[in-house]
């Protein structure tokens, strides 16, 4: 949800800031957190950057330096908004040159300072929670009287120089208009939402917990296959639920409350039938794209044809489809490899060429229980697109083999039959964690499961259809936090 | 440093903070009454445990990264772990050859293997959206 999306008195309190000074909890209701960011820059750069800008997308500032800060702010007021706590959740940020190279970068990061465990009114004992939850659910201000609960750095040199992705540059407007550049304030809330206590302390690679105490975390983390939660399991059991792929799932009663309002009930699909579908004919689970209409909301089905490549090594569908390609998938569902330009490319060639659809034949074997979704982004793109496995992509290629020019005898009907359940949670209902295999550091445990759709804020991957909410029904992030203590 | 407190329901307008004393922490300890539970100035014994507390903070803050947890240990049953880049998340992007960027969430190791060659990253993530060029 982007801001024109948002409830009115979110955008004011967006809108809003500022109270000078360090007078720390006169600000705090019952109704909101209090978050004080302090500004570590020197003069003249990062948030200081005094580099002329015109106002975007909603950001007032007129100096590079005062759009970073109003966007830093934006999301940390979001934050505030949605959590509650007596005490202020102080971030140290600031921006400065990171990791870059002509075609990668690091965008930045955050991170809680500290974790807290044996406090007073602490819900667990010997249970880590992260510093800024631990300060809400004590009450007061622990540890260091003024210290940051979260530390934040991002790259002030993105699209800046020709060593780090040059012209791709943080898009610092608060509409989410962000064309080809990265849209900040997601981000911003994403890494936010980690130092703020979205992940566990628990090494998911070894099981080992930190200094032998579980995170609150490890509490709502569990193991389907097991049956046990994260804090119940010995090391080895940990190390293997951190992989099993469907089978971690988050317990907590926040989100599965909310996964009925969030997520789509049906698991992606595509249902082959027809004279010659053959070995393809019955239902397989497909990817979804960021892009495109969703599934289920109108029923698709059509007549299945593949497009040939028009110049070798052009790639399937990366050209304005040809006269024999546009009258092979005219009114039909236009079958395509994966390779060489973006799925968005092809899938709007061949709209253009008047396809009802695109399936995407994937090119690379994966070890998951369903396809991986479709980044990109297009908004000229009015049909949907989905990825098949690479092995249904092998068959689906065999049964086209003995069509004509303009059928081929597969039909294709498109929808939400692969499987009897909300899609990125288990059969139960429970929002599914991320846990690949092999182990991703980092990234497994501590995110939402990327097979989510809608997509989630807290995905491992940051789409680019993410808008700025926090609550159902467009995101779990704040049920999940709740679930924790918040 | 600019010091800048924000209110979720404030008031409206941009502005830049006034300076702040970098390390005000050092002038102020408060402890709370494990029979009152209200904040109040430590006392001799307290005021000990403060000091040797803060006296491994300095000495966390001068080490490297250890498997070891620090920990710093208050006077009230509070145990402090400090936090390490191991916890730390990174957002990261990569560029492909079609102008396609894919945004990913990494730990700081994995993140700093990402950028000197994200064409190898589907090495460690071979199953994530990112991994998959061309998306």
């Amino acid at each position: 949800m982007h801001i024109n999306d948002m409830p009115r008195h979110l955008k004011a309190g967006a809108a809003g800031l500022v109270v000078l000074g360090a007078s720390f909890g006169l600000m705090a209701s019952a109704q909101s957190a209090t978050i004080v960011v302090n500004n570590l820059n020197a003069a003249g750069v990062g948030f200081n950057d005094t580099t002329p800008a015109a106002p975007v997308g909603g950001n007032p500032g007129t100096t590079l330096g005062e759009q970073r800060l109003f966007a830093f702010t934006y999301a940390a007021n979001l934050w505030g908004a949605a959590l509650t706590s007596s005490q202020p959740i102080v971030i140290n940020a600031q921006m400065t040159p990171l990791a870059c190279t002509a075609t990668s970068a690091t965008l930045g990061s955050a991170g809680a300072t500290s974790a807290f465990r044996n406090f007073a009114n602490a819900p667990y004992p010997n249970t880590l929670y992260s510093y800024a939850l631990a300060n809400k659910l004590a009450g007061a201000y622990l540890g260091t009287l003024n210290a940051a609960q979260i530390s934040a750095n991002f790259n002030s040199n993105l699209g800046l120089n020709a060593n780090c992705l040059p012209g791709r540059t943080f898009y610092l407007g608060l509409d989410g208009q962000h064309g080809t550049n990265i849209d900040f304030v997601p981000v911003l809330l994403h890494e936010m939402g980690h130092g703020l206590g979205f992940q566990t302390f628990t090494n998911g690679s070894s099981g080992a917990q930190n200094g032998g105490f579980p995170s609150i975390w490890d509490r709502f983390l569990y193991g389907s296959a097991s049956g046990k939660l994260w804090f119940e399991m010995t090391n080895a059991e940990r190390a293997a639920s951190a992989i099993s792929l469907d089978k971690l799932v988050w317990a907590g009663p926040a989100v599965t409350a909310a996964v009925p309002t969030v997520l789509s009930f049906g698991l992606a699909s595509v249902t082959f039938s027809g004279p010659a579908a053959g070995e393809m004919a019955g239902t397989v689970r497909v990817g979804e794209a960021d892009f495109g209409p969703a599934l289920g909301s109108a029923p698709i089905y059509g007549e299945v044809m593949p497009v040939s490549e028009q110049t070798a090594g052009a790639g399937e569908g990366c050209e304005a489809l040809s006269a024999t390609n546009t009258r092979a998938v005219n009114g039909k569902v236009a079958f395509i490899t994966l390779g060489v330009c973006t799925v968005a490319i092809k899938t709007k060639n061949a709209q253009n060429a008047g396809a009802i659809a695109v399936l995407i034949g994937d090119t690379v074997a994966e070890n998951a229980v369903q396809p991986i979704p479709i980044g990109g982004w297009d908004k000229t793109v009015t049909i949907p697109v989905v990825r098949m496995f690479l092995t249904d992509a092998a068959k689906l290629r065999t049964s086209l083999s003995r069509r004509s020019r303009t059928a081929s005898g597969v039909f294709a009907s498109l929808g939400r039959a692969g499987g009897a359940q909300y899609a990125g949670a288990d059969p139960l209902g429970r929002a599914q964690m991320y846990a690949p295999n092999p182990f991703i550091s980092g990234s497994s445990v501590s995110h939402f499961d990327r097979t989510m759709f809608r997509n989630q804020l807290m995905e491992p991957n940051i789409s680019n259809d993410l808008g700025v909410s926090l609550i159902p029904p467009q995101d779990m992030t704040l049920r999940l936090l709740q679930d924790t203590g918040w | 440093m600019n010091h800048t407190t924000l209110g979720a329901c404030a008031a409206l307008a941009l502005a830049l903070a006034s300076p702040m004393a970098a390390n005000a922490a050092e002038a102020m300890r408060v402890v709370r009454d494990p029979v009152t539970g209200e904040l109040r100035a430590p006392n001799a014994a307290e005021m000990a445990a403060f000091q040797k507390a803060e006296a491994q903070l300095r000495a966390a803050k001068g080490k490297p990264a250890v498997s070891a947890p620090v920990e710093v240990r208050y006077p009230d049953g509070t145990v402090e772990t400090k936090l390490d880049d191991d916890t730390v998340m990174y957002s990261v992007v990569s560029a492909a050859a079609d102008g396609t960027l894919t945004m990913d969430c990494l730990p700081a190791k994995e993140a700093a293997k990402f950028v000197k060659s994200p064409s190898k990253k589907s090495s460690t993530k071979p199953a994530g959206k990112a991994d998959h060029a061309h998306q």
